[in-house]
């Protein structure tokens, strides 16, 4: 079932990326740098590989574009997150993203199309939104 | 002009833009801050030495260890030279930086050249050459928009 909705999940969580850039940018002068870094570097990274092993497991004949189109995702969205706080957390970011959208279609073309590793990523994703969301509000 | 003569006109091209920035940062080095300079070593070191490492693997036929070994030696160097500039802190996040990207780049070298590592489909065998032309390209726009970017954090 989910294979054939690949499509909504990839909206779906850039709906929840979206909603979480709203919520941090309410309280953004009260997070310090040190867990902006954090917090750039977790969000870039793994909605960077969520976008690129979906992208990979719906296109798997455009090996070439799908990496670059992850790569141009994954640094846009460490960038915007770091854009928050300061201009070396844009920096940090920017290259955390940069790398993990490099190596995101590379594993989503190791896993042969198995449902549940997708299953596992998602999980992982939405884990690391909510420890994000947990220590930005505890700060 | 054949694939072989390119990739060394860009590797060339890659070297001598890390030496230039490595130059420019050398004069302005009193104005940094401990943490600037940890971030430009960083991310300075982390995508030239994975650039360097993927055009090494397109170039030369040699098996994969001896690649990886010398392109790590040469990812942790550039690594090692842009850390030097501030302070031991920054050395260790360079040198970290510059052997995860080298080994990095190895790694998606070998993919690009033999698709069959990663189970990709055998379409991709009749235009190898075309993938790595493109993919060496990207890797030196990458390189030149992230210097573009830490020259600009000159200035901010």
């Amino acid at each position: 079932m989910i294979m054939g909705n690949l499509g909504f999940v990839l909206y779906g969580n850039l709906v929840l990326i979206i909603l979480f850039y709203l919520y941090l940018y309410k309280i953004r002068k009260l997070i310090g740098f040190q867990l902006g870094m954090n917090i750039s570097m977790l969000v870039g990274g793994f909605g960077a590989i969520a976008t690129g092993v979906l992208l990979i497991y719906q296109f798997p004949l455009k090996f070439v574009i799908v990496t670059m189109i992850t790569v141009v995702i994954g640094m846009f969205i460490g960038a915007i997150f770091g854009a928050l706080f300061d201009y070396q957390t844009l920096l940090t970011g920017y290259i955390n993203g940069l790398m993990m959208g490099m190596m995101a279609p590379m594993v989503g073309a190791a896993a042969n199309n198995s449902i549940f590793f997708l299953v596992f990523i998602e999980v992982v994703f939405l884990i690391s939104l909510l420890l994000v969301f947990l220590s930005a509000k505890n700060t | 002009m054949n694939i072989t003569q390119f990739l060394i006109i860009l590797f060339i091209a890659n070297g001598m833009l890390g030496l230039s920035f490595y130059f420019v940062m050398y004069k302005k080095r009193k104005l940094f801050t401990d943490r600037f300079g940890m971030v430009m070593a960083m991310v300075g070191s982390g995508i030239l030495s994975f650039n360097l490492a993927m055009m090494l693997f397109f170039m030369f036929p040699f098996n994969l260890s001896t690649l990886a070994i010398i392109s790590t030696l040469v990812g942790g160097s550039i690594g090692i030279m842009y850390g030097a500039l501030v302070r031991f802190q920054s050395l260790l996040g360079g040198f970290s930086q510059g052997t995860l990207g080298a080994i990095m780049g190895t790694m998606f070298g070998a993919v690009v050249e033999n698709p069959a590592l990663c189970g990709l489909p055998a379409s991709y065998f009749t235009d190898v050459e075309k993938t790595m032309i493109l993919f060496s390209l990207f890797g030196t726009g990458l390189v030149m928009t992230t210097f573009g970017l830490l020259f600009y954090s000159l200035r901010v």
